[in-house]
Protein backbone atom coordinates (compact mmCIF):
# COMPACT_ATOMS: atom_id res chain seq x y z
CA UNK A 1 0.00 0.00 0.00
CA UNK A 2 1.14 3.54 -0.73
CA UNK A 3 2.00 5.97 2.00
CA UNK A 4 -1.08 8.05 2.68
CA UNK A 5 -1.02 11.78 3.21
CA UNK A 6 -3.37 12.48 6.07
CA UNK A 7 -4.28 15.89 7.46
CA UNK A 8 -6.43 16.55 10.47
CA UNK A 9 -7.95 19.29 12.58
CA UNK A 10 -8.64 18.86 16.28
CA UNK A 11 -10.58 21.10 18.65
CA UNK A 12 -12.43 20.87 21.96
CA UNK A 13 -14.48 23.09 24.24
CA UNK A 14 -11.77 24.14 26.67
CA UNK A 15 -9.12 24.03 23.97
CA UNK A 16 -6.41 22.80 26.30
CA UNK A 17 -6.86 19.07 26.78
CA UNK A 18 -8.80 17.04 24.21
CA UNK A 19 -7.48 19.08 21.28
CA UNK A 20 -3.92 18.12 22.09
CA UNK A 21 -4.65 14.59 23.23
CA UNK A 22 -6.53 13.72 20.06
CA UNK A 23 -3.77 15.30 17.94
CA UNK A 24 -1.26 13.05 19.71
CA UNK A 25 -3.46 9.99 19.18
CA UNK A 26 -3.82 10.76 15.47
CA UNK A 27 -0.08 11.16 15.02
CA UNK A 28 0.60 7.88 16.76
CA UNK A 29 -1.90 5.83 14.78
CA UNK A 30 -0.66 7.31 11.50
CA UNK A 31 2.92 6.60 12.42
CA UNK A 32 2.00 3.04 13.31
CA UNK A 33 0.48 2.56 9.88
CA UNK A 34 3.48 4.18 8.21
CA UNK A 35 1.49 7.13 6.88
CA UNK A 36 2.30 10.84 6.81
CA UNK A 37 0.20 13.14 8.93
CA UNK A 38 -0.05 16.84 9.72
CA UNK A 39 -2.42 17.93 12.46
CA UNK A 40 -3.74 21.45 12.90
CA UNK A 41 -4.84 22.19 16.45
CA UNK A 42 -7.58 24.76 16.98
CA UNK A 43 -7.32 25.21 20.70
CA UNK A 44 -7.56 28.02 23.20
CA UNK A 45 -4.46 29.66 21.72
CA UNK A 46 -6.04 29.88 18.27
CA UNK A 47 -4.74 27.92 15.29
CA UNK A 48 -1.49 26.01 15.67
CA UNK A 49 0.28 24.23 12.82
CA UNK A 50 -1.88 25.83 10.12
CA UNK A 51 -2.81 23.60 7.18
CA UNK A 52 -1.85 25.36 3.95
CA UNK A 53 -3.63 25.22 0.63
CA UNK A 54 -0.95 22.83 -0.59
CA UNK A 55 -1.38 20.54 2.42
CA UNK A 56 -5.08 20.39 1.71
CA UNK A 57 -4.70 19.81 -2.04
CA UNK A 58 -2.21 17.01 -1.52
CA UNK A 59 -4.13 15.21 1.20
CA UNK A 60 -5.58 11.75 0.60
CA UNK A 61 -7.64 11.81 3.74
CA UNK A 62 -8.89 14.63 5.98
CA UNK A 63 -9.94 13.99 9.56
CA UNK A 64 -12.08 16.51 11.44
CA UNK A 65 -11.91 15.68 15.12
CA UNK A 66 -13.74 18.74 16.37
CA UNK A 67 -16.17 19.57 19.17
CA UNK A 68 -16.01 23.25 18.38
CA UNK A 69 -16.84 24.71 14.98
CA UNK A 70 -13.79 24.69 12.74
CA UNK A 71 -12.34 28.09 11.87
CA UNK A 72 -11.47 28.87 8.29
CA UNK A 73 -13.47 25.88 7.15
CA UNK A 74 -13.82 27.34 3.64
CA UNK A 75 -10.29 26.06 2.92
CA UNK A 76 -11.82 22.60 2.62
CA UNK A 77 -14.72 23.41 0.31
CA UNK A 78 -13.17 21.74 -2.73
CA UNK A 79 -12.18 18.53 -0.95
CA UNK A 80 -15.39 17.73 0.89
CA UNK A 81 -15.46 14.12 -0.24
CA UNK A 82 -12.23 13.33 1.58
CA UNK A 83 -13.40 14.48 5.00
CA UNK A 84 -14.38 12.18 7.83
CA UNK A 85 -15.84 13.43 11.12
CA UNK A 86 -14.92 11.79 14.41
CA UNK A 87 -15.39 13.39 17.84
CA UNK A 88 -12.04 13.99 19.58
CA UNK A 89 -12.83 11.79 22.60
CA UNK A 90 -13.47 8.84 20.29
CA UNK A 91 -10.14 9.40 18.60
CA UNK A 92 -8.44 9.38 21.99
CA UNK A 93 -10.33 6.31 23.11
CA UNK A 94 -9.72 4.23 20.01
CA UNK A 95 -7.48 5.78 17.34
CA UNK A 96 -7.99 2.83 14.94
CA UNK A 97 -11.47 4.19 14.29
CA UNK A 98 -9.84 6.66 11.90
CA UNK A 99 -8.83 3.91 9.48
CA UNK A 100 -12.10 2.04 9.91
CA UNK A 101 -14.12 5.12 9.07
CA UNK A 102 -11.80 6.05 6.21
CA UNK A 103 -12.14 2.75 4.39
CA UNK A 104 -14.70 4.02 1.92
CA UNK A 105 -12.64 7.05 0.98
CA UNK A 106 -9.43 5.04 0.76
CA UNK A 107 -10.86 2.35 -1.53
CA UNK A 108 -11.83 5.05 -4.02
CA UNK A 109 -8.29 6.31 -4.28
CA UNK B 1 -33.25 9.91 11.07
CA UNK B 2 -30.05 11.06 9.46
CA UNK B 3 -31.31 14.63 9.47
CA UNK B 4 -32.09 14.38 13.14
CA UNK B 5 -28.59 13.12 13.79
CA UNK B 6 -27.04 16.00 11.88
CA UNK B 7 -29.31 18.43 13.73
CA UNK B 8 -28.17 16.95 17.05
CA UNK B 9 -24.54 17.21 16.03
CA UNK B 10 -24.98 20.83 14.92
CA UNK B 11 -26.62 21.81 18.21
CA UNK B 12 -24.00 20.06 20.29
CA UNK B 13 -21.20 21.61 18.31
CA UNK B 14 -22.86 25.01 18.59
CA UNK B 15 -23.19 24.79 22.37
CA UNK B 16 -19.60 23.66 22.77
CA UNK B 17 -18.42 26.44 20.47
CA UNK B 18 -20.31 29.00 22.55
CA UNK B 19 -18.84 27.66 25.77
CA UNK B 20 -15.39 27.52 24.25
CA UNK B 21 -15.30 31.20 23.33
CA UNK B 22 -17.00 32.16 26.58
CA UNK B 23 -14.46 30.53 28.90
CA UNK B 24 -11.87 33.27 28.39
CA UNK B 25 -14.36 35.79 29.83
CA UNK B 26 -15.28 33.67 32.84
CA UNK B 27 -11.82 33.58 34.33
CA UNK B 28 -10.90 37.29 34.38
CA UNK B 29 -14.48 38.10 35.40
CA UNK B 30 -14.52 35.86 38.43
CA UNK B 31 -10.99 36.57 39.56
CA UNK B 32 -11.20 40.35 39.19
CA UNK B 33 -14.44 40.45 41.16
CA UNK B 34 -12.85 38.38 43.89
CA UNK B 35 -9.73 40.58 43.92
CA UNK B 36 -11.94 43.66 44.09
CA UNK B 37 -13.64 42.27 47.19
CA UNK B 38 -10.34 41.14 48.65
CA UNK B 39 -8.69 44.58 48.40
CA UNK B 40 -11.73 46.80 48.71
CA UNK B 41 -13.96 45.03 51.20
CA UNK B 42 -17.54 43.93 50.69
CA UNK B 43 -18.80 47.40 49.77
CA UNK B 44 -16.17 47.83 47.08
CA UNK B 45 -18.76 48.75 44.44
CA UNK B 46 -19.57 51.98 46.31
CA UNK B 47 -15.91 52.91 46.17
CA UNK B 48 -13.70 54.80 43.71
CA UNK B 49 -10.42 53.04 44.51
CA UNK B 50 -8.33 50.84 42.24
CA UNK B 51 -10.00 47.85 43.89
CA UNK B 52 -13.34 49.25 42.77
CA UNK B 53 -12.01 49.48 39.21
CA UNK B 54 -10.85 45.86 39.35
CA UNK B 55 -14.30 44.92 40.57
CA UNK B 56 -16.05 46.83 37.80
CA UNK B 57 -13.84 45.32 35.08
CA UNK B 58 -14.64 41.89 36.47
CA UNK B 59 -18.34 42.73 36.41
CA UNK B 60 -18.07 43.79 32.78
CA UNK B 61 -16.27 40.58 31.84
CA UNK B 62 -18.97 38.58 33.63
CA UNK B 63 -21.81 40.42 31.96
CA UNK B 64 -20.28 39.59 28.58
CA UNK B 65 -20.29 35.85 29.27
CA UNK B 66 -23.84 35.10 28.16
CA UNK B 67 -23.75 37.46 25.15
CA UNK B 68 -20.46 35.98 23.90
CA UNK B 69 -21.73 32.45 24.42
CA UNK B 70 -24.96 33.19 22.53
CA UNK B 71 -23.05 34.99 19.78
CA UNK B 72 -20.73 32.07 19.13
CA UNK B 73 -23.56 29.54 19.33
CA UNK B 74 -25.20 31.46 16.50
CA UNK B 75 -21.84 31.78 14.72
CA UNK B 76 -21.41 28.02 14.82
CA UNK B 77 -24.81 27.49 13.21
CA UNK B 78 -24.97 30.37 10.73
CA UNK B 79 -21.36 31.44 10.30
CA UNK B 80 -20.28 35.07 10.46
CA UNK B 81 -23.69 36.74 9.99
CA UNK B 82 -24.91 34.86 13.07
CA UNK B 83 -22.61 36.72 15.44
CA UNK B 84 -24.48 40.04 15.72
CA UNK B 85 -28.02 38.68 16.27
CA UNK B 86 -26.56 36.03 18.57
CA UNK B 87 -24.71 38.51 20.79
CA UNK B 88 -27.79 40.72 20.89
CA UNK B 89 -29.93 37.72 21.90
CA UNK B 90 -27.45 36.98 24.68
CA UNK B 91 -27.49 40.61 25.82
CA UNK B 92 -31.29 40.49 26.00
CA UNK B 93 -31.07 37.29 28.05
CA UNK B 94 -28.53 38.96 30.33
CA UNK B 95 -30.68 42.05 30.89
CA UNK B 96 -34.01 40.26 31.31
CA UNK B 97 -32.54 37.76 33.76
CA UNK B 98 -33.08 34.59 31.78
CA UNK B 99 -29.36 33.94 32.16
CA UNK B 100 -27.53 30.99 30.66
CA UNK B 101 -30.62 29.07 29.67
CA UNK B 102 -32.03 32.14 27.94
CA UNK B 103 -28.69 32.77 26.25
CA UNK B 104 -28.43 29.21 24.98
CA UNK B 105 -31.92 29.17 23.56
CA UNK B 106 -31.43 32.68 22.17
CA UNK B 107 -28.17 31.79 20.47
CA UNK B 108 -29.61 28.67 18.86
CA UNK B 109 -32.71 30.52 17.65
CA UNK B 110 -30.63 33.43 16.37
CA UNK B 111 -28.51 30.96 14.40
CA UNK B 112 -31.48 29.33 12.74
CA UNK B 113 -33.19 32.66 12.10
CA UNK B 114 -30.10 33.91 10.28
CA UNK B 115 -29.88 30.65 8.33
CA UNK B 116 -33.45 31.04 7.14
CA UNK B 117 -33.00 34.70 6.23
CA UNK B 118 -29.96 33.67 4.17
CA UNK B 119 -32.20 31.41 2.11
CA UNK B 120 -34.59 34.19 1.11
CA UNK B 121 -34.20 34.95 -2.60
CA UNK B 122 -33.56 38.60 -3.37
CA UNK B 123 -32.62 40.31 -6.64
CA UNK B 124 -28.89 40.06 -7.24
CA UNK B 125 -28.41 43.85 -7.28
CA UNK B 126 -29.56 43.87 -3.68
CA UNK B 127 -27.38 40.90 -2.72
CA UNK B 128 -24.78 43.06 -1.01
CA UNK B 129 -27.45 44.42 1.29
CA UNK B 130 -27.93 40.94 2.75
CA UNK B 131 -24.97 40.87 5.16
CA UNK B 132 -24.82 44.58 5.92
CA UNK B 133 -28.49 45.43 6.31
CA UNK B 134 -31.05 42.68 5.96
CA UNK B 135 -29.60 39.96 8.19
CA UNK B 136 -28.47 42.17 11.08
CA UNK B 137 -31.66 44.21 11.06
CA UNK B 138 -34.29 41.53 10.60
CA UNK B 139 -32.29 38.95 12.52
CA UNK B 140 -32.28 41.31 15.48
CA UNK B 141 -35.96 42.18 15.17
CA UNK B 142 -37.02 38.53 14.99
CA UNK B 143 -34.81 37.37 17.82
CA UNK B 144 -35.79 40.41 19.87
CA UNK B 145 -39.49 39.64 19.53
CA UNK B 146 -38.93 35.99 20.42
CA UNK B 147 -36.68 36.70 23.37
CA UNK B 148 -38.73 39.51 24.85
CA UNK B 149 -42.30 38.41 24.23
CA UNK B 150 -42.23 34.63 23.86
CA UNK B 151 -39.48 32.87 25.74
CA UNK B 152 -38.38 35.72 27.99
CA UNK B 153 -41.06 35.38 30.65
CA UNK B 154 -41.07 31.60 31.20
CA UNK B 155 -37.30 31.21 30.94
CA UNK B 156 -36.63 34.13 33.28
CA UNK B 157 -39.07 32.58 35.75
CA UNK B 158 -37.35 29.21 35.40
CA UNK B 159 -33.92 30.77 35.85
CA UNK B 160 -34.75 32.85 38.91
CA UNK B 161 -36.73 30.05 40.56
CA UNK B 162 -33.92 27.59 40.00
CA UNK B 163 -31.35 30.02 41.39
CA UNK B 164 -33.41 30.84 44.47
CA UNK B 165 -34.25 27.19 45.16
CA UNK B 166 -30.60 26.24 44.88
CA UNK B 167 -29.34 29.18 46.97
CA UNK B 168 -31.88 28.44 49.68
CA UNK B 169 -30.99 24.80 50.01
CA UNK B 170 -29.65 24.02 53.45
CA UNK B 171 -28.64 21.17 55.69
CA UNK B 172 -29.39 17.71 54.35
CA UNK B 173 -30.72 18.82 50.99
CA UNK B 174 -27.55 20.82 50.43
CA UNK B 175 -25.47 17.71 51.09
CA UNK B 176 -27.57 15.73 48.62
CA UNK B 177 -27.16 18.51 46.10
CA UNK B 178 -23.41 18.30 46.67
CA UNK B 179 -23.38 14.54 46.14
CA UNK B 180 -25.24 14.88 42.83
CA UNK B 181 -23.13 17.83 41.71
CA UNK B 182 -19.88 16.00 42.50
CA UNK B 183 -20.98 12.80 40.79
CA UNK B 184 -22.01 14.74 37.68
CA UNK B 185 -18.69 16.54 37.54
CA UNK B 186 -16.78 13.28 37.69
CA UNK B 187 -18.91 11.01 35.52
CA UNK B 188 -17.79 12.28 32.13
CA UNK B 189 -14.67 14.24 33.08
CA UNK B 190 -15.20 17.45 31.17
CA UNK B 191 -18.08 16.26 28.97
CA UNK B 192 -21.65 17.57 28.75
CA UNK B 193 -22.80 16.45 32.23
CA UNK B 194 -19.71 18.00 33.77
CA UNK B 195 -20.33 21.24 31.88
CA UNK B 196 -24.00 21.26 32.92
CA UNK B 197 -23.00 21.01 36.58
CA UNK B 198 -20.37 23.71 36.02
CA UNK B 199 -23.02 25.99 34.56
CA UNK B 200 -25.24 25.61 37.59
CA UNK B 201 -22.31 26.66 39.78
CA UNK B 202 -21.45 29.61 37.52
CA UNK B 203 -25.09 30.62 37.34
CA UNK B 204 -25.44 30.67 41.10
CA UNK B 205 -22.25 32.67 41.48
CA UNK B 206 -23.32 35.27 38.93
CA UNK B 207 -27.04 35.57 39.61
CA UNK B 208 -27.14 34.64 43.29
CA UNK B 209 -23.64 35.74 44.34
CA UNK B 210 -23.36 32.36 46.05
CA UNK B 211 -19.85 30.93 45.69
CA UNK B 212 -20.35 27.73 47.68
CA UNK B 213 -21.25 25.66 44.58
CA UNK B 214 -18.06 26.87 42.91
CA UNK B 215 -15.96 25.62 45.81
CA UNK B 216 -17.64 22.21 45.52
CA UNK B 217 -17.08 22.36 41.78
CA UNK B 218 -13.35 22.93 42.24
CA UNK B 219 -12.94 20.03 44.63
CA UNK B 220 -14.97 17.60 42.55
CA UNK B 221 -13.14 18.57 39.35
CA UNK B 222 -9.67 18.38 40.85
CA UNK B 223 -9.99 15.17 42.85
CA UNK B 224 -10.28 12.74 39.87
CA UNK B 225 -6.79 13.31 38.41
CA UNK B 226 -5.35 13.88 41.91
CA UNK B 227 -6.88 10.65 43.17
CA UNK B 228 -5.56 8.68 40.21
CA UNK B 229 -2.08 10.12 40.77
CA UNK B 230 -2.17 9.17 44.45
CA UNK B 231 -3.41 5.66 43.62
CA UNK B 232 -0.55 5.23 41.15
CA UNK B 233 2.01 6.35 43.71
CA UNK B 234 0.68 4.08 46.45
CA UNK B 235 -0.19 1.00 44.50
CA UNK B 236 2.15 0.65 41.55
CA UNK B 237 1.12 -2.86 40.57
CA UNK B 238 -2.45 -1.84 39.70
CA UNK B 239 -1.40 0.34 36.80
CA UNK B 240 0.63 -0.44 33.71
CA UNK B 241 4.08 1.06 33.27
CA UNK B 242 2.70 3.21 30.51
CA UNK B 243 -0.15 4.47 32.70
CA UNK B 244 2.25 5.31 35.50
CA UNK B 245 4.27 7.53 33.16
CA UNK B 246 1.30 9.90 33.36
CA UNK B 247 1.58 10.46 37.09
CA UNK B 248 3.16 13.89 36.64
CA UNK B 249 0.48 14.90 34.18
CA UNK B 250 -2.22 13.82 36.59
CA UNK B 251 -0.78 15.85 39.44
CA UNK B 252 -0.47 18.96 37.27
CA UNK B 253 -3.94 18.33 35.82
CA UNK B 254 -5.36 17.96 39.30
CA UNK B 255 -3.73 21.11 40.62
CA UNK B 256 -4.81 23.07 37.56
CA UNK B 257 -8.37 21.70 37.65
CA UNK B 258 -8.25 19.96 34.29
CA UNK B 259 -10.39 16.87 34.92
CA UNK B 260 -9.70 15.67 31.38
CA UNK B 261 -6.39 14.17 32.46
CA UNK B 262 -8.37 11.39 34.11
CA UNK B 263 -9.88 10.30 30.80
CA UNK B 264 -7.23 7.85 29.56
CA UNK B 265 -7.47 5.93 32.84
CA UNK B 266 -11.24 5.87 32.76
CA UNK B 267 -11.23 4.73 29.15
CA UNK B 268 -8.94 1.79 29.80
CA UNK B 269 -11.06 0.52 32.70
CA UNK B 270 -14.36 2.43 32.79
CA UNK B 271 -16.41 0.25 35.14
CA UNK B 272 -13.91 0.45 37.95
CA UNK B 273 -12.41 3.89 37.41
CA UNK B 274 -15.49 6.02 36.74
CA UNK B 275 -17.41 4.91 39.87
CA UNK B 276 -14.28 5.51 41.95
CA UNK B 277 -13.95 9.04 40.61
CA UNK B 278 -17.65 9.70 41.17
CA UNK B 279 -17.56 8.58 44.80
CA UNK B 280 -14.53 10.73 45.63
CA UNK B 281 -15.93 13.80 43.86
CA UNK B 282 -19.43 13.38 45.31
CA UNK B 283 -18.14 13.15 48.86
CA UNK B 284 -15.70 16.02 48.25
CA UNK B 285 -18.46 18.30 46.96
CA UNK B 286 -20.79 17.37 49.82
CA UNK B 287 -18.04 18.04 52.38
CA UNK B 288 -17.39 21.40 50.77
CA UNK B 289 -21.00 22.39 51.54
CA UNK B 290 -20.89 20.81 54.98
CA UNK B 291 -17.85 22.92 55.84
CA UNK B 292 -19.47 26.08 54.40
CA UNK B 293 -16.63 26.58 51.96
CA UNK B 294 -16.75 29.19 49.23
CA UNK B 295 -14.28 29.97 46.49
CA UNK B 296 -14.63 33.17 44.52
CA UNK B 297 -13.12 32.12 41.22
CA UNK B 298 -14.63 30.26 38.31
CA UNK B 299 -11.49 28.31 37.32
CA UNK B 300 -7.80 28.11 38.09
CA UNK B 301 -7.37 25.17 40.44
CA UNK B 302 -4.98 25.47 43.33
CA UNK B 303 -3.52 28.67 41.91
CA UNK B 304 -6.53 30.68 43.10
CA UNK B 305 -6.82 29.01 46.47
CA UNK B 306 -6.34 32.30 48.33
CA UNK B 307 -9.77 33.29 47.09
CA UNK B 308 -11.32 30.54 49.21
CA UNK B 309 -12.90 31.64 52.49
CA UNK B 310 -10.95 29.00 54.44
CA UNK B 311 -7.95 27.91 52.33
CA UNK B 312 -6.58 25.38 54.83
CA UNK B 313 -9.91 23.60 55.37
CA UNK B 314 -10.42 23.75 51.65
CA UNK B 315 -7.12 21.96 50.99
CA UNK B 316 -8.08 19.41 53.61
CA UNK B 317 -11.37 18.63 51.87
CA UNK B 318 -9.57 18.33 48.55
CA UNK B 319 -7.10 15.91 50.15
CA UNK B 320 -9.92 13.82 51.63
CA UNK B 321 -11.76 13.67 48.30
CA UNK B 322 -8.59 12.69 46.44
CA UNK B 323 -7.71 10.05 49.02
CA UNK B 324 -11.20 8.54 48.79
CA UNK B 325 -10.89 8.40 45.01
CA UNK B 326 -7.44 6.80 45.35
CA UNK B 327 -8.71 4.34 47.94
CA UNK B 328 -11.63 3.29 45.75
CA UNK B 329 -9.30 2.79 42.80
CA UNK B 330 -6.87 0.66 44.76
CA UNK B 331 -9.74 -1.35 46.19
CA UNK B 332 -11.51 -1.97 42.88
CA UNK B 333 -8.69 -2.32 40.40
CA UNK B 334 -7.06 -5.74 39.99
CA UNK B 335 -3.33 -6.19 39.68
CA UNK B 336 -2.24 -5.76 36.11
CA UNK B 337 -0.44 -8.50 34.32
CA UNK B 338 2.29 -6.55 32.57
CA UNK B 339 2.42 -6.70 28.74
CA UNK B 340 -1.24 -7.60 28.66
CA UNK B 341 -2.65 -4.12 28.33
CA UNK B 342 -1.40 -1.44 26.03
CA UNK B 343 -3.31 1.71 26.72
CA UNK B 344 -1.83 5.11 26.03
CA UNK B 345 -1.75 7.31 29.06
Amino acid sequence: MNILKIIAITSCATGIAHSYMSAEALKKIAQKNGDQIKVEIQGAMGIENFLTVKDIEDADLIVFANDVRISKEERFNSVNSKIIHIPPHEVIKRPEIVYEKAKEILTNL
Amino acid sequence: MDNLKIFGRDIKQALLTGVSYMLAFVVPGGILIALGFAFGGIYVYEDTSFAASLFSWGKIAFSLMVPIMAGYIAFSLADRPGIAPGIIAGMIAESQGSGFIGGMIGGILAGYIVLSIKKVKIPSVLQSLMPVLIIPLFGTIFIGVIMTYIIGVPVTWLNTTMTSVLTNLSGGSLIIFGLIQGAMLAIDMGGPLNKAAYFVAIGMATSGNDWAPMSANFIASMSPPMGIAIAMLISKNKFTTLERKGVGNCIVGGLAMITEFAIPYAVSDPFRVIPSLMVGSAIGAALSYAANLTLQAPHGGVFVILLANKPIVWLGVLAIASLITAGMLILLKPKVVENEIEIEA
